[in-house]
């Protein structure tokens, strides 16, 4: 398990020396903080709009550097050749699939760990309602997201030849999850034969992104949600991730590679 | 060679710079509404900006409700989706429910939902308002909150733990200034939608107690929308019921009246709904300076376009009955 | 003598790019064994199957037929890489790190202890002269100097095989005298090297044992001396007759 481990560091110090996700996070508690400056009808009790656009900012950010990370690596490492010293050694391709979904993961996560805790700060500075469960599950549940969309990312990056082609299938993927994979079903009732089955497929099959996403609840600090579909949803989330890698890895094992 | 060729470049684009500064202005002066014309968000969004308006107002309904808001595709809830708010619902039916609290006694015009179903989802926030008449519109309210219906699929029922997926509205006491930034947003985004300020001031002067701010916004509102006499006649509540001031009030409501007149005089389906709001806050500042003759004259015109003309000739009686208790020669 | 290297009718296809053009033949029936010790010389024009047939000693090609051995383990599993170190042609490594995190990172991937990892990323930044500029990103080196972090990487874990790829190539003289006395040094260690190149006169220098490959064929292997006995000319003019089908 070293070498996972040890390819999951590289790219845990390639992030953070990029810089991506520094601009990121400024841009967010600017953003935020200019918001938060905001006069509204003389009012400054008024807390909720802005966790829900930091939220926001933080959900857009997150995806980004979870998808941009993910689906350069592997493309990457054969576009340098940096993968053949690397195969050269006693490392199997699953150990590369691996420790590169584990590095984006927890670069992300870490990334995640900083923007949750600005948020925090935000949030406890402008009110004194404030869910602390939830706040703790929304953060694990982001990172459960950030765990699918990674590994999702890394199967269409040995799938697809062009990262930049990648990149955007996965932001379209993701993207339509969060906003309509909730309502696949209702719509897929509505349609005729074929298409409402092909519909029903496609909506039992996608990872529901949207089990990830309590921002509603944070930001109208709604009562915690219970233990065991926090703990549902991380499940979900580890059997659909463990389903992507293994795909990526099936996909990957064969694929020659010509120096 | 080169260092003249340098020096003839930056002279060039020295000569250029200057010449377009100093004609910037000439051609503004030409046009004077050109410098105003565009704004910042309006270059940057164009049209759009309209449906993030719309997008905006709604999330201030759906901040009302905690969150617990239908999509676009919750068919249960089409009604909201496709752009009614609760929140107008509250605003146009105050006169039947909040102004009753402040006199329970006061015989109010009956301005029936009837006749402007699409203001009226049949979801008062009465309880909001501090009133127990919920049973008016008990129906409708569970029939509609109830958008979701039941889960017809694991993956739907797992989800709705994830999302608010039970009704709530903001405490009546708190939490009420939540809505406020996104009408401000939206209003900022699409300065001609009337119904934003209206709204607004519905709530900053009966919850909020912000009639100043009320006024404010409304005045923002007419500056940009000159003939919106749906802002005149909220203005004019404004005026009679938080700030006390009859007399602007009667001259901003006859204003409304006679911008409804101008409006939607010549139209084959004038709103008369709007008709119906401007002549009963008349109807009710004359009950409250005991102008009976001018009350009877106004329920006279209310009684034409109302659906419940009875209830309103009943109105007329009480108003005549109270003239000639007053002036007993009469 | 032990064999470290074990080449056993290997046959490698590519399949064609287009539709209704055959495949692509690109190692044919090769078979090829390198004793403990040796330095071999794996010659061969462009497109002779050098670099095909190091790839399927380095699992990044699968053969189409016959088997490959290193240390007597099968090339398609991983732990036959253990005790190899790998110089490709073209050397790329991550260019955000330093030299010294370079072979850190390598040091983990064999699994080798931080105490010994120290001692041993100390010893191979002397041993290719870049222990001076172990601390700077690799991305500021020139190309000689990113050829020897490339050599310090494949030897990162003492290995006992060497595999290089055309080490000398796009280094200019002097670079190209270095690594061929690090590869003599190496030899000297007892290390075993396997490596191609298009340098004869270096192959001749340093190297005990040649094969030359043409068109995929192992066309002739044996000692440098050998050869030039048996042809009476040197290694150039034998590889010249080869290639051009003189033989």
């Amino acid at each position: 398990m070293s070498t996972p481990w040890a390819i999951a560091g590289l790219v845990v110090k390639e992030l953070y020396r990029r810089k991506d996700f520094y601009v990121l996070f400024v841009l967010t508690a600017v953003l935020t903080m200019m918001l938060g400056g905001m006069n509204f009808f003389g009012d400054i009790r008024a807390a909720r709009y802005l966790k829900e656009l930091c939220l926001l900012l933080i959900w857009i950010s997150v995806m980004v550097i979870a998808i941009a990370t993910a689906a350069r690596q592997i493309p990457a490492e054969k576009e340098h050749r940096t993968i053949f010293p690397l195969l050269a050694k006693p490392v199997t391709r699953w150990h590369v699939i691996l420790g590169k979904f584990l590095g984006c993961w927890v670069a992300t996560c870490i990334a995640l760990l900083v923007f949750y805790l600005f948020f925090g700060v935000m949030s406890a500075a402008r009110e004194k309602d404030f869910v602390i469960a939830n706040y703790a599950y929304a953060l694990f549940l982001h990172g459960a997201f950030a765990a699918v969309v990674t590994s999702m990312t890394i199967l269409g990056s040995v799938t697809i030849s062009t990262p930049s082609a990648n990149t955007t299938l996965c932001f379209i993927v993701t993207g339509s999850i969060l906003f309509m994979g909730r309502h696949l079903g209702q719509i897929a009732q509505k349609l005729v034969e074929p298409a409402s089955t092909l519909l029903q497929l496609v909506y039992f099959s996608i990872p529901h992104l949207e089990f990830f996403d309590l921002r509603d609840m944070l930001v109208h600090n709604h009562a915690a949600i219970s233990f065991l579909a926090f703990l549902g949803a991380m499940g979900y989330a580890a059997l659909y991730s463990a389903f992507f890698l293994c795909a990526a890895w099936l996909v990957f094992r064969k694929k020659p590679l010509n120096t | 060679m080169h260092r003249v060729a340098s020096f003839v470049l930056a002279g060039l684009f020295a000569s250029c710079f200057t010449t377009a500064t100093a004609l910037a202005p000439l051609y503004d002066a030409g046009d004077p509404t050109r410098a105003k014309r565009v704004d910042f968000l309006t270059m940057l969004l164009g049209d759009s900006r309209k449906l993030f308006a719309q997008h905006f107002f709604l999330k201030a309904d759906a901040y009302f409700h905690s969150g617990y808001y239908p999509s676009i595709f919750d068919t249960k809830g089409a009604g909201e989706a496709s752009g009614e708010v609760h929140l107008v619902a509250a605003q146009t039916s105050d006169i039947s429910a909040s102004e009753r609290k402040e006199d329970p006694a006061s015989p109010s015009p009956p301005v029936e939902k009837s006749s402007h179903e699409g203001h009226d989802h049949g979801h008062e926030h009465d309880h909001d308002h501090g009133h127990d008449h919920s049973h008016d519109h008990s129906h409708d309210h569970g029939d509609e909150l109830n958008f979701l219906g039941q889960a017809s699929n694991w993956i739907d029922g797992f989800g709705r733990n994830f999302f608010p997926s039970g009704h709530s509205h903001l405490d009546g006491r708190t939490g009420q200034e939540e809505i406020l930034p996104w009408l401000r947003l939206a209003a900022e985004l699409d300065p001609n939608k009337v119904e934003i300020y209206t709204v607004a001031s519905f709530w900053l002067r009966t919850q909020l107690r912000k009639p100043n701010e009320a006024v404010q916004f409304l005045r923002e509102g007419l500056l940009l929308n000159p003939d919106a006499y749906p802002i005149l006649c909220e203005l004019g509540k404004v005026f009679a019921e938080n700030l006390k001031h009859p007399v602007r009030a009667r001259h901003v409501l006859e204003a409304a009246l006679s911008k409804w007149h101008k409006v939607e005089g010549s139209k084959k389906e004038p709103d008369l709904f709007g008709l119906q709001q401007i002549l009963t806050a008349l109807v009710r500042l004359d009950e409250s300076e005991n102008r009976w003759e001018e009350g009877v004259k106004h329920l006279q015109l209310l009684k034409g376009v109302s659906p419940n003309p009875d209830k309103v000739e009943a109105l007329i009686q009480d108003f005549r009955a109270k003239r000639a208790a007053k002036e007993p020669g009469r | 003598m032990a064999e470290i290297l074990r080449i056993d009718k290997l046959s490698v296809e590519f399949p064609s790019k287009e539709i209704g053009q055959a495949t692509k033949l690109a190692v044919r029936d090769l078979v090829l064994s390198v004793n403990a010790g040796e330095v071999f010389g794996f010659l061969g024009p462009n497109g002779a199957g050098k670099t095909t047939t190091m790839n399927v000693l380095l699992g990044f090609v699968n053969a189409t037929r016959g088997q490959a051995y290193l240390f007597g383990v099968n090339v398609r599993d991983p732990i036959a890489r253990q005790r190899i170190g790998y110089l490709p042609e073209l050397t790329y490594y991550y260019k955000f790190l330093t030299a010294e995190e370079l072979l850190r990172f390598y040091c983990k991937v064999f699994g080798i202890k931080r105490d010994v990892a120290d001692r041993r990323i100390d010893s191979v930044l002397k041993l290719v002269e870049i222990d001076h500029a172990r601390k700077r990103p690799i991305k500021s080196y020139s190309k000689g100097m990113q050829q020897r972090v490339g050599l310090a990487q494949a030897l990162i874990n003492d290995p006992d095989l060497l595999i290089l790829d055309e080490p000398t190539s796009g280094l200019d003289p002097i670079g190209r005298m270095q690594v061929r006395a690090i590869i003599q040094r190496l030899k000297g260690e007892g290390k075993t090297v396997f490596f191609s190149s298009h340098e004869l006169g270096e192959v001749e220098t340093v190297c005990d044992r040649v094969g030359i490959l043409s068109s995929g064929e192992l066309k002739m292997q044996g000692s440098v001396t050998e050869l030039t006995d048996r042809y009476r000319c040197n290694l150039e003019q034998i590889f010249l007759k080869i290639v051009g089908n003189g033989i």
